[in-house]
């Protein structure tokens, strides 16, 4: 059993343990607040994009040229005219001179390189570069027959799409109709459902 | 019975074996009176394969980039000259006597009455003093202070010396009020896609001198999996590097956390 002069001691260290928690709690309040700041509105607009001409010799351009229309047409970017400053765009493996794209207002930017073979296929690298924080976002690599560029332009729109909306793209895809009886509807109404039987290709 | 016991094989046994061996025979001899039926390969249909993976593995190398020699922009971090007390101007002959194209002093209640002369003088006196005090305020520190003259200033240790302030001072305030609208104008959310009006994106950032980015703004959705927070989070991070350096921050501010908020939901739905 402990005497009251023991408690009185107790119950002092504990109150020294409380005091000494809140003032390190005090003192540490400071250091770790941080300004907060709230960002409520914004300008909703199709994002900028550069997609210059692919270099090699590939069909660069009609690549580039398709990538831009599927984006485009999508609604959710602004492709740019960057031909003041397509001519510096270096290699594929070369990072890009950031400012000058900053200037162009491109927000994204696509460098790629399209090169047949000696085994006549056709390689297309391309880079997504985010400008503003000099990160490449996605580089992919894709490898086909020569006459198969337009398929691998819709797969790169796919790419970017979703790399930079979120969403899965739906360029490198084809609505393949078929009929197929409808067993609740009599054939004389004229009423079919259709089925999907293939990928959905825009083009 | 006790033959079958004797050797080991059982009638049922070489029936069975006897019966396989007969249909592997007729599988591998066929039937001789059977013309064989040629193979014939259905339609072909072209498959074209297209291969797809990751480019080049190595990262993009570093642009060539001319450089020349050049530091940071300096940025005072104390005072070069502490706003010392303005002396009370002298009037010399040299100095513009009180021009009469000057607008007409306002009458103001004075305890004393002063001859016009001697009032023309003193607001004189107070206009040049303040003149003199703001130029003074402005090439020191750069930023506005308050007109009344004050003793020197605190003398200043580091940047990241300083204890953060919770609550922004009066003139930090309008500076991230500024900041905000900056930011405000360059974030162009992912409103078109379905579930990016509804994703908050929190940026943090460290102000250094000059009112750069310090570093690359950390957000926790930058590495999610999920692709449209992903998204999300690189347009907030771009909207911030977009609108910096943010050179009109008040130095105090410099070697601090700011977290921006991104509410999509707000933003989308105006």
């Amino acid at each position: 059993m402990m005497s009251p002069k023991g408690n009185v001691m107790r119950l002092k260290v504990l109150m020294l343990m409380v005091a000494a928690l809140l003032g390190g709690a005090a003192l540490a309040g400071p250091a770790a607040a941080q300004i907060e700041v709230d960002i409520n509105a914004g300008a909703v607009k199709p994002l900028p994009i550069a997609v210059p001409a692919f270099s090699g010799s590939g069909r660069g351009a009609d690549i580039a040229q398709v990538i831009t229309g599927n984006l485009e047409r999508s609604g959710l970017f602004q492709p740019l005219n960057v031909s003041s400053v397509s001519d510096k765009l270096p290699d594929v493996n070369v990072q890009p001179r950031f400012p000058d794209w900053q200037a162009t207002g491109a927000q994204a930017l696509i460098n790629g390189q399209a090169t047949v073979g000696p085994d006549g296929g056709l390689r297309v690298d391309f880079r997504l570069w985010d400008v503003f924080s000099q990160q490449q976002l996605l580089g992919l690599q894709f490898s086909s027959t020569p006459d198969n560029w337009r398929r691998v332009a819709h797969k790169i729109s796919d790419a970017v799409y979703e790399r930079l909306t979120g969403e899965k793209g739906y360029f490198d895809t084809v609505w393949r109709l078929s009929p197929r009886a409808a067993p609740s509807w009599p054939a004389s109404s004229g009423w079919r459902s259709w089925t999907r039987t293939g990928p959905i290709r825009s083009s | 019975m006790s033959d079958s016991r004797d050797t080991g094989f059982s009638p049922a046994l070489i029936g069975s074996v006897v019966l396989h061996g007969a249909v592997a025979a007729a599988i591998l001899v066929g039937w001789p009176w059977k013309t064989p039926i040629p193979i014939t390969l259905g339609e072909s249909v072209p498959v074209t394969i297209v291969t797809e993976g990751p480019t080049n593995v190595r990262p993009a190398e570093e642009a060539l980039v001319e450089q020349t020699a050049q530091t940071e922009d300096p940025v005072p971090q104390a005072s070069p000259q502490p706003p010392a007390p303005v002396p009370a101007p002298v009037p010399s002959p040299a100095q513009a006597p009180p021009s009469k194209a000057a607008p007409k002093p306002v009458p103001s209640p004075k305890p004393l009455p002063k001859t016009p002369a001697q009032s023309r003088k003193a607001e004189n006196d107070f206009f040049d003093s303040l003149e003199a005090t703001i130029s003074k305020a402005k090439a020191s520190t750069g930023k506005p202070v308050a007109n009344a003259p004050k003793g020197p200033s605190r003398p200043e240790t580091s940047v990241s010396a300083r204890p953060a302030a919770g609550a922004a001072t009066g003139l930090s305030a309008a500076a991230l009020g500024r900041l905000q609208g900056e930011v405000q104008d360059r974030w162009n959310p992912n409103c078109e896609v379905e579930g990016g009006s509804n994703v908050n994106v929190r940026v943090v950032f460290v102000i250094g001198p000059g009112g750069r980015v310090v570093g690359q703004p950390e957000s926790p959705g930058t590495s999610s999996p999920d692709f449209v927070v992903k998204a999300a989070s690189d347009r907030a991070v771009r909207a911030l590097l977009q609108a910096s350096p943010f050179a009109y921050l008040p130095p105090d501010l410099y070697g601090q956390k700011i977290a921006l908020t991104f509410n999509a939901k707000q933003a989308c739905s105006r």
